[in-house]
């Protein structure tokens, strides 16, 4: 027990040396050192293919259209033996490929592609599945992180979508930098942010809790509404009578039920977010429901007209629905 | 006169037959009393009938009822046991299959399958398996036709997410909350319904099971694992798959598994739709749940990007079936197939702990599925083939290269209760023992209760040398 302890410490000690004094670059990457010997021989006797394939995607005097369907039959070879192409090719003058290079590179980069954390290479020893892996994801994310200063939006936009749905770090911080000094518009930022966690880009976005600009304030709301932020988006957009009503409807949908109630009170509730409120409220009560609380959201709801709205009449009808059945129920 | 009326019937008495009345025919599916295992698939399964009560041997005949006339009820058929296990090749089931049964009350025993054309093409009864629970029955009669016993049945197929009826959907989708909703089981306190696998899967996600020889049979276990909680809950519920090489209008709706539209990504339900409500903990709170920390707190809506109802991932199962050795095959089936789906659809699909989103097991059991549609199409089901499954062997501390659980003789976590450790010397990083659903609902019936690798891979027991898991796909039958 104590030497296998022993040896694990070791070589967990020795793998880190390893990635500390190799200074893994994209460049080290090679499909052809795949681990598996199956692999590396599918490869091997397909090679005329692959180099004829590769060549065809590089050759400038084709068209787009041939150039892309060679990068997706490489592709189809397998998928790892198309990356050192795709990482060459996000920089191509031709927009088409350029795009298509960097969307293959994109949606490499999800699932087989997380980088691995330092604590699980202990159990991975001396493993070369893991330096292959890890190559890999250099020549993927170091990648994806360059197309971040590619001058064309179309490209740029795909890599930082994929570099925030991967909660990449390093490519956070650069599209939070690029959003302050104006290269991505707002929405844009916002849109591409979402995708990460929150830990990461919350701090960030909870600024765009004070809009008064429904497309920025809605998906910000919405997607720190579930985080440790919930109370800023509560204090804020919720129950802010000056925050924009779709983002506190959206708002409705997923703040805790008790949030929900002081809507029903107070006289500031629009008629349009009551009825949202209320559904949702409903909903989540379920048979939990009292007539204590039903009794409750009637009140609430004599501040509208049942007469001068369709809305706060089916609401009136639907409440005094659920009294009769309390009653029946007695 | 009354006296001698009695000494008559007394007499006469005595030549009767003993206890004709009591003859009593028992079958046993699966070979247990227990009916909670009478659920058969495409793979044969072992049965038993006897008499009791009967002074000379019984002639019997079994057969199926009949499909009614809805045309949506299963069917089975049979083969003797002549002491040999069935194979994919040998199998060659009858619609009625004549025994004699001994009076002296021994069992016999037979095989007993889901009726389903051998190979070529479908069928369109291929596709109606029992939709009811156990709506089919094997139906016992004497040689002169008269009827002994019926024994109810189901023939429970994974079926096309696309084809369920609505009455198979809501049992699918209420089985799945049912287990959502479970929090603290058991005495373990870290034991939870369904978050446990969400966490599993992230937290093993640099273990083995991802970019890995061990994908594919991890996989099959997991779900295998979840079917049988679900099963356990209702045991007429079967996982359906996601078929994501096509269009799928009837699974992504607010009735089934749910929309996301308007650029929102909160994923909207039906309120009738038992998935209504979903929340699951978030990855970051998965990601640390060890032994030190309590039960995450389930405070997030599901997620997604995009829907698959109107366009599908850009997927080609030909490059996965046309390979020839595991090795390549797996990582088409992962890299390209799977990657491309969980891309498709994005959110929670596209995290570590993409089992949040319930979605994943159809996804799932669509390259499953396609795993085995490749297994069939080259015969791949030895496990000591390395072209079947490579690495063979056994993790070794001191001298295996991949992780344990990729080795085809390896145990499987987190089934083997080996707990959690993540190969470094903290035991705050270990994830809990927590038990999971292969003993659950069918009991008898394999994997072994700490899997092994190799006992994914002739699932079925095509070969007749392993331990069928009573599972099938609709389209992917037993037979070669």
């Amino acid at each position: 027990m104590l030497r296998t302890c022993c040896l694990a410490m070791f070589r967990i000690v020795a793998v880190f040396a390893i990635f500390e004094s190799s200074g893994l670059h994209a460049d080290d990457f090679d499909p052809f050192n795949n681990p598996d010997p199956f692999v590396t021989s599918y490869l091997t006797d397909n090679r005329g293919k692959i180099n004829n394939l590769i060549a065809v995607s590089e050759d400038k005097s084709r068209s787009a259209t041939v150039r892309i369907e060679a990068l997706k039959s490489l592709h189809k070879v397998l998928p790892d033996v198309a990356l050192p192409t795709l990482a060459k090719l996000i920089q191509d003058e031709s927009v088409e490929v350029a795009s298509q290079a960097a969307s293959m590179l994109a949606a490499a980069s999800m699932m087989m592609n997380h980088k691995m954390p330092e604590a699980n290479l202990g159990d991975h020893k001396d493993n070369p599945s893991v330096e292959y892996g890890m190559a890999r994801h250099e020549l993927i994310f170091a990648s994806l992180l360059k197309l971040l200063d590619d001058s064309r939006p179309k490209v740029r936009a795909l890599a930082a979508q994929s570099l925030s749905a991967n909660s990449d770090k390093d490519g956070v911080t650069k599209i939070i930098e690029d959003t302050n000094s104006g290269r991505y518009s707002e929405q844009e930022a916002i849109s591409y942010l979402t995708l990460a966690g929150p830990e990461l880009v919350g701090e960030f976005l909870s600024k765009y809790l004070d809009s008064k600009d429904a497309k920025l304030l809605t998906p910000v709301s919405q997607y720190l509404a579930e985080s440790r932020f919930r109370g800023q988006v509560r204090d804020k957009v919720l129950w802010n009578r000056d925050a924009p009503i779709e983002a506190r409807q959206e708002s409705s949908r997923l703040m805790p039920t008790d949030d929900l109630v002081p809507l029903f009170v107070s006289p500031d509730t629009p008629e349009v977010l009551y009825s949202s409120a209320l559904d949702e409220y409903v909903k989540r009560q379920g048979s939990k429901l009292t007539k204590p609380q039903v009794e409750l959201l009637l009140q609430g709801i004599k501040k509208f007209d049942p007469a001068a709205s369709a809305t706060t009449k089916e609401i009136k009808e639907k409440l005094e629905g659920y009294i009769k059945n309390f009653e029946k129920n007695k | 006169m009354k006296a001698n009326l009695l000494v008559v019937l007394l007499i006469a008495l005595l030549f009767v037959p003993p206890a004709l009345g009591q003859v009593q025919v028992e079958l046993e599916v699966n070979t247990t009393q227990d009916v909670k295992d009478d659920y058969v698939c495409w793979s044969p399964q072992e049965a038993r009938i006897r008499v009791t009560g009967s002074a000379s041997d019984l002639n019997v005949n079994l057969s199926s009822s009949q499909r009614s006339a809805m045309g949506k009820q299963g069917e089975v058929w049979f083969e003797e046991n002549t002491g040999v296990i069935p194979t994919w090749v040998s199998f060659s089931p009858v619609d009625t299959l004549s025994l004699i049964l001994p009076s002296n009350g021994d069992w016999v025993s037979f095989w007993v399958a889901g009726k389903r054309s051998s190979s070529g093409n479908l069928m369109p009864d291929d596709l109606t398996p029992a939709v009811h629970g156990k709506d089919t029955e094997i139906i016992v009669a004497s040689s002169a036709g008269t009827e002994l016993l019926r024994h109810a049945v189901m023939v429970r197929i994974r079926k096309n997410a696309e084809e369920l009826t609505d009455g198979e959907r809501d049992r699918f989708l209420q089985a799945l909350r049912t287990f959502h909703d479970i929090d603290n089981i058991g005495t373990l306190a870290h034991s939870s319904g369904y978050v446990k696998y969400a966490s599993a899967h992230g937290q093993s996600f640099f273990m083995g099971i991802h970019n890995s020889p061990a994908f594919p049979p991890w996989h099959r276990t997991m779900l295998l694992s979840l079917e049988r909680e679900l099963q356990a809950i209702d045991p007429s519920v079967a996982l359906p798959y996601w078929k994501f090489d096509a269009l799928a209008p009837k699974l992504f709706t607010n009735r089934f598994i749910g929309v996301v539209s308007g650029g929102s990504q909160i994923v909207q339900f039906d309120v009738s739709n038992p998935l209504d409500g979903w929340r699951m903990p978030s990855e970051a709170s998965l990601q640390s749940w060890n032994t030190g920390n309590p039960l995450p707190v389930s405070d997030q809506s599901l997620r997604r990007a995009d829907n698959a109802a109107t366009s599908n991932p850009d997927v080609d199962l030909s490059t996965v079936l046309g390979q020839s050795s595991y090795s390549v095959m797996r990582q088409q089936l992962e890299g390209n197939y799977h990657n491309d789906a969980h891309n498709h659809i994005g959110g929670f699909l596209a995290s570590l702990t993409s089992p949040r989103d319930p979605l994943f097991y159809l996804l799932h059991a669509n390259v499953d599925r396609a795993w085995l549609a490749w297994q069939r199409k080259e015969e791949a089901f030895d496990s000591a083939n390395i072209v079947h499954y490579f690495p063979q062997g056994q993790f070794d501390v001191l001298t295996s290269t991949l992780h344990q659980g990729s080795y085809v003789r390896d145990s499987q976590w987190p089934w083997n209760l080996a707990g959690g450790n993540q190969g470094t010397p903290q035991a705050s990083d270990d994830w809990p023992n927590v038990v999971f659903g292969l003993s659950a609902g069918i009991t008898n019936v394999g994997p072994s209760m700490i899997p092994l690798v190799s006992e994914s891979i002739d699932f079925m027991n095509s070969l007749g040398s392993g331990n069928p898991h009573n599972y099938s796909y609709d389209d992917q039958p037993f037979r070669k």
